[in-house]
């Protein structure tokens, strides 16, 4: 079997905070702790967790925006944080982003054409009428038309100019896309838009996604696989189907429960609580203080991933189902 | 800008018109003295010394016989030069440092933003005083003094706005797509700062021009025979008491040209802010 397409081996960040006193010792914030991932061609990957789980750290050390503490990411078997400059800009052609705010990722002073061209114009041996030719081609397969090229950011909405951020993270047709809370920022209406383009852009341009989310609903609507992350770490991954019909985590059955619903059910477990998560780390598994099934065990020993059925694994020592 | 444009806004925006008006009123004097004056304004006239405004002098003659008309013609010249010079010395290296400051961030930023601290914390106007004084008095001297003090005050404004700019998503998204600091520093954060470096700019020229005429005003300036409103203030304070309208005339023309930038740079930072273009 060839490599994964992207191979996230023990990526870790930390991020020393600075000190409530001068001098004083800085604490330490684990985002990433940890994370080993493999993403196959063709099968989409969701990153499901609350906010200041480490998730958007996860995706920008994973396409070495940000520089990871420890570990490494692997594109296509080789090493991102082992590749020259120029290597690195070379091989960005494969790995494309798309952005949670759809008013701040355009700049506001350029052109959509020259928005969208921006990726294909860093790589070499593309000529101009190639780029203008391409550039149309990827606005008309988000459903804009090619006039629009000419036009500003703020001349479009919300839906729109996202549909303008993955035209242009589509141009180089790139293997990977890895796109961090793409609908969030969306009303509602236009969510289910923009989601069913990104599908459909996924048989189509032959593109594979890094999907990072809050929503399980959004991740369920494009994902093959998925993992839900708490506090740096997975807790819980699996196919899709399987992980959403029974989930073994306490905190995935909780994300479950806390998604709205129309017919109102009584929650099984209470509501995760809201607090975010505060930096340093503890012995035992770090969902422990808010688990209502926590027992000693939990407190004193971190669990591992433990696989269960069918690449289905969860990393708890009282796993539910 | 489609749905308002600019000129239809600034067609409303009642600063920027009356500034505009007031700098062009002062260009064109500029440019029409290159051309033509009622008199050559260094023409050295005695026996027709100090008359008063007339149809053949309309702003009379000063204490050697020169018209003052053709000398306040010309020395709208001499304030432009010192205005777009100077305020093109401080934009040139002023951005240049800026931009490297807010991109490398770490050591480099901290050295050239305390240099700047540095620079600001001597008196411009001194500064540029003790320049001329030491290397000799002239117009190019003192361009070149005002243009130094303009390096950290626009390093210091890039620097600011250039921050803010790049803690955008669109820098991250440029850097996702491959693109390297330098392009980025030019390609996309010189674009979103120049609105703010424009006003800047207008505001800094008024200042050139008043330092210019201070520095004349003291002789550090424009030497005789150049003619400078500042040279022309300096003059007229020996006679202040029999001809005060030698004095009175240049000073208008300072006046206009300063109260002119300065309105304009006002205008132009209404026009150009985009929270504000929002909410009109």
């Amino acid at each position: 079997m060839s490599a994964p397409l992207l191979q996230l081996v023990d990526l870790a960040k930390t991020y020393r905070l600075a000190s409530d006193k001068p001098f004083g010792p800085k604490t330490l914030l684990r985002a990433v702790d940890g994370v080993n991932l493999a993403l196959t061609a063709g099968r989409s990957f969701g990153i499901v967790g609350e906010s200041g789980s480490g998730k958007s750290t996860l995706a920008r050390c994973a396409i070495a925006l940000e520089k990871p503490s420890s570990g490494d990411s692997l594109l296509m078997g080789r090493s991102l944080s082992q590749a020259s400059r120029r290597e690195l800009r070379a091989m960005r052609a494969h790995m494309q982003m798309i952005f949670q705010d759809p008013y701040g990722s355009l700049d506001p002073r350029q052109k959509i054409a020259k928005v969208i061209a921006e990726p294909l114009a860093l790589i070499d041996g593309v000529s101009r009428a190639e780029r203008v030719r391409r550039v149309a081609e990827s606005l008309e397969a988000v459903g804009l038309n090619a006039a629009d090229g000419r036009k500003y950011p703020h001349e479009f909405s919300g839906g729109q100019r996202q549909r303008i951020a993955i035209a242009r993270a589509l141009i180089t047709r790139p293997k990977l896309v890895v796109a961090d809370e793409p609908v969030s920022a969306l009303d509602v209406s236009v969510q289910a838009q923009v989601l069913n383009l990104m599908a459909d852009l996924q048989q189509s341009a032959g593109v594979t996604y890094l999907l990072i989310s809050h929503d399980l609903a959004v991740v369920e609507h494009i994902c093959d696989e998925i993992a839900v992350i708490y506090r740096g770490r997975f807790v819980e991954t699996g196919p899709t189907e399987k992980l959403l019909a029974a989930p073994a985590h306490p905190y995935t059955r909780a994300l479950l429960d806390a998604a709205p619903k129309l017919r109102a059910e009584r929650p099984q477990t209470a509501p995760p609580e809201t607090s975010a998560p505060s930096p340093g780390a503890a012995a035992g598994c770090a969902y422990a203080e808010r688990c209502p099934f926590a027992k000693e065990r939990c407190r004193n020993e971190a669990p591992r991933l433990e696989p269960r059925t069918d690449g289905h694994r969860a990393a708890c020592h009282f796993p539910l189902n | 800008m489609s749905k308002d444009g600019f000129f239809a806004r600034a067609r409303r925006n009642p600063s920027f018109l009356v500034g505009a008006a007031l700098v062009l009123l002062v260009a064109g004097a500029a440019a029409l003295s290159l051309v033509w004056t009622p008199y050559p304004p260094a023409a050295i006239d005695v026996p027709h010394k100090l008359l008063e405004p007339s149809a053949g002098h309309w702003l009379g003659t000063d204490s050697l016989g020169r018209d003052v008309a053709s000398e306040i013609l010309a020395g709208a010249r001499i304030s432009i030069l010192v205005g777009v010079i100077a305020v093109g010395i401080g934009v040139i290296f002023g951005v240049a440092l800026g931009l490297v400051a807010a991109s490398a961030k770490g050591v480099v930023e901290d050295l050239i933003m305390r240099l700047s601290d540095f620079a600001f914390a001597f008196p411009a106007l001194l500064m540029a005083i003790m320049l001329t004084a030491t290397f000799g008095a002239g117009v190019v001297n003192a361009i070149i003094a005002i243009g130094v003090f303009n390096v950290p005050l626009f390093a210091r404004v890039t620097r600011a706005s250039a921050n803010a700019v790049m803690a955008r998503e669109f820098i991250l998204a440029a850097r996702a797509s491959g693109k390297g600091p330098v392009a980025i520093a030019f390609e996309h954060v010189l674009p979103n700062v120049a609105p703010v470096l424009i006003v800047q700019a207008t505001i800094q020229f008024a200042i050139a021009v008043l330092a210019e005429a201070a520095l004349s005003y003291l002789g550090l300036g424009a030497q005789p025979p150049q003619t400078s409103w500042g040279r022309m203030l300096s003059e007229a304070q020996n006679l202040l008491y029999q001809a005060p309208r030698l004095a009175v005339f240049p000073g208008l023309a300072i006046m206009i040209a300063v109260l002119g930038l300065n309105l304009l740079g006002d205008g132009l930072r209404d026009l150009l802010d985009p929270r504000l273009r929002a909410r009109r």
